[in-house]
């Protein structure tokens, strides 16, 4: 194929899924002249300060030398198809810019959607000897068609962030439900426990807020009862918020929109403000890390943050007399999410604690900064049409997936075996990753696994359902 | 005595042309942090990955052997020319000189028949690639054809020995044509990428591996530069600040849409 094929309707590369769910109508008004025009926002400093330096530096300085295509599992597992490139996007835009590629409905729709056939995990750039960030350019695109026409996914759009914004909750939960939610999992302490826990909510002055991706309460609400349990046994002081939008931690406007980005991370600010806590202590959510301890660190919004697992890290080890391994008989890998590993760095707190609780721990190859993306990266996991589903399946997450039976290969079938992965968004994409396994593999978050270790427990939390 | 001007005028303009660019990346407004792990390896690493080009042998062997011969044929002739500023033994000249252009020649050949055979490669290749290639090969190649002729490089050391005088040089035809190709080479990079060797530093140190607290000076310019107007149209934008944008109460354009 050629790179200009994009422009082609009749081109068969391009149009086997679609998330955007926009026909080339919806392109109709986008002139070249206005594309062009809309595109050099993205090169001003009053547009596109946050990210100029190193959209301008991939833009200028990428060599298309293809060194980053082999480190991409989406390319590799799609069979190498060129519009999966890491580098394809980025010369399509170039060349459209520079007048090289003819600018027409067909050809701005898919380079739209192509936007979205990537994780923006970044191990492209890890490869890139120049520094250049394809994974960048990506997101750069996904922002133009946002930020300058309101083209996005509703996923993230309309029923993410703008959902977020006005309801409190890309879910849709406002804080009535969210504290229904919270006394639902009170209410099954005991049976875990032995005796009840009081989940705090709204108590000014502690030292932690805590905050979690709110999809975590509704779809493994055994996490917030493992931090429940955990945190009294390590004596920590903490509370939930009920404020408008603090009880969902994610931001999704980091995949898509600097501005809705902005709005979710100034409003996550005045609810950090508002209860007087010591700090903001984040839950197993990747993107919520990256965002609220890298993204926002710049910007002029001031709290302390700090993650989960770094206190998991400290207090496992503080009070290790309290855990037993032997509860935990399953071999166990862990996952490691790109925004908390290869984004943040932090990949040793999540082992040192699984070390401690856990008989036969295994380490997936590659790993740490070097993973594979677990395919639902960048927001792809939670987009649940079938046919972009299919694709997470059987292309983003297909590197994953081998990993993973690789790495369970010597144990038998009927054993059950655990993917430990430590991030809501990760957890929604293994979810369908594992659904139709008939190795007995599951997936679990890293509290759980922690809990589950506790002498005492009354009833496990790896094999029971809530 | 025109040949020493021209080097000179092209020398300045190279450093000055480098200048300026280095300059524009570096007024670029603070980038947010964007890390990209591991972070904080070693500076000499990533600066012998201009030499080892280690991240190529591991995956494109074949481009990585013609990249690096183009690459050290570059950086040799740097060296080279270096080395004859400084009155190096001419055994030391001759091992430099022979070696840049010869690497530079078969890596011109080699990155050329890469490109254009490499199905991957050959769909990302633009006119200005292979004008490049025979650029370079043309000073490579008239670089070895001077050695050929002028073995001991008698000429070059008389011509470089003398370029910061004003004394008139004698130096053969071949070897004014490949010092005024050498002029020429350097004006031609001016209109290349090939800063990328210097800016890839800045990449990874300021933006990359750049997890350092915030400064004083960096959050007084990000209070700026929140406070410039943005010109984005979409449906929940209304082009105020970004502050304003950020904090602003949600009545935004496209919930009128939706009530309409």
């Amino acid at each position: 194929m050629r790179i200009e094929d994009i422009a082609d309707p009749n081109s068969q590369e391009f149009d086997d899924i679609q998330v955007l769910n926009v026909d080339n109508s919806t392109f109709m008004r986008i002139t070249p002249d206005i594309f062009r025009k809309a595109a050099n926002k993205l090169f001003e400093v009053k547009n596109n300060w946050p990210f100029l330096q190193l959209l301008n530096h991939t833009y200028k300085y990428c060599r298309k030398c293809n060194n980053c295509s082999d480190r991409c599992p989406i390319f590799i597992e799609s069979g190498r198809k060129e519009p999966y490139r890491p580098s394809y996007r980025a010369e399509v835009l170039r060349r459209m810019l520079e007048g090289r590629l003819e600018i027409n409905p067909t050809s701005l729709r898919r380079l739209a959607e192509l936007a979205y056939r990537c994780n923006i995990c970044r191990r492209c750039a890890q490869a890139c000897m120049i520094g250049a960030d394809n994974g960048l350019i990506a997101r750069e695109i996904r922002k133009l068609f946002s930020q300058e026409w309101g083209i996005a996914p509703d996923a993230l759009h309309k029923n993410g962030t703008m959902k977020h914004l006005k309801r409190g909750s890309s879910t849709g939960m406002n804080p009535d439900g969210f504290k229904h939610m919270v006394a639902y999992i009170e209410s099954q302490i005991p049976e875990y426990f032995g005796r009840p826990l009081k989940i705090p909510v709204d108590e000014e002055g502690a030292e932690y807020l805590f905050v979690n991706n709110a999809g975590e309460f509704i779809s493994w609400p055994h996490n917030l009862l493992a931090y429940t349990i955990l945190f009294a046994l390590f004596e920590i002081s903490w509370t939930l918020s009920s404020e408008l939008m603090a009880y969902d931690a994610v931001n999704y406007g980091v995949w898509y929109d600097d501005f809705q980005f902005l709005r979710t991370a100034m409003k996550h600010a005045g609810n950090a403000a508002s209860l007087k806590t010591k700090k903001v202590l984040i839950g197993e959510c990747g993107h919520a890390h990256k965002c609220t301890i890298a993204l926002i660190d710049r910007l002029p919004i001031g709290y302390k943050r700090e993650s989960v697992l770094l206190l998991l890290e400290e207090k496992v080890g503080k009070y290790r007399h309290l855990f037993n391994s032997f509860a935990n008989p399953y071999p166990i890998t862990l996952h490691d999410p790109c925004n908390i590993s290869r984004m943040l760095g932090i990949y040793e707190p999540q082992r040192n604690v699984l070390k401690q609780v856990v008989r036969d721990f295994r380490e997936m190859v590659p790993n740490r900064a070097d993973n594979y993306c677990c395919g639902g990266g960048s927001g792809l996991a939670i987009m649940r049409d079938a046919p972009i589903k299919k694709w997470r399946k059987e292309v983003a997450g297909a590197k994953k997936m081998k990993q993973i039976l690789e790495v369970f290969s010597d144990v038998p079938n009927e054993k059950i075996k655990y993917v430990c992965a430590p991030c809501s968004n990760c957890k929604a994409q293994l979810r369908d990753l594992l659904e139709d396994n008939t190795q007995n593999i599951r997936y679990i978050g890293l509290a759980e696994v922690v809990c589950n270790s506790l002498d005492g427990l009354k009833k496990p939390l790896l094999d029971g359902e809530l | 005595m025109e040949l020493k001007v021209f080097i000179w005028l092209t020398t300045g303009f190279i450093l000055g042309a480098y200048g300026f660019f280095i300059v524009d990346w570096l007024n670029k407004p603070p980038h947010l942090r964007w890390e990209l792990y591991p972070i904080n390896q070693s500076f000499w690493k990533l600066a012998l990955g201009n030499i080892t080009f280690r991240e190529y042998f591991k995956r494109q062997p074949v481009y990585g052997v013609s990249l690096w011969a183009w690459h050290m044929g570059f950086i040799l002739a740097m060296f080279f020319h270096f080395l004859t500023l400084i009155h190096a033994p001419t055994l030391i000249l001759q091992i430099a000189g022979y070696a840049s252009f010869a690497l530079g020649t078969v890596g011109s050949i080699l990155v050329c028949l890469n490109r254009t055979f490499d199905p991957g490669l050959r769909l990302y290749a633009v006119p200005k690639h292979y004008i490049t290639y025979v650029v370079t090969f043309i000073f490579f190649f008239t670089g070895a054809l001077s050695c050929k002729y002028d073995p001991g490089l008698v000429d070059y050391q008389k011509f470089w020995f003398n370029i910061f005088n004003t004394a008139p040089v004698e130096i053969s035809m071949l070897t004014t044509v490949h010092i005024v190709l050498f002029g020429l080479f350097m004006l031609y990079i001016t209109t290349t990428k090939w800063i990328h060797y210097i800016l890839r530093f800045f990449a990874h140190y300021f933006i990359l591996w750049d997890d350092r607290p915030v400064s004083p000076k960096t959050a007084e310019k990000i209070g700026d530069l929140m406070n410039l107007r943005t010109t984005w149209n979409g449906p929940h934008h209304y082009n105020g600040s970004w502050m304003n944008e950020a904090t602003r109460r949600l009545n935004f354009k496209e919930d009128k849409q939706d009530e309409n």
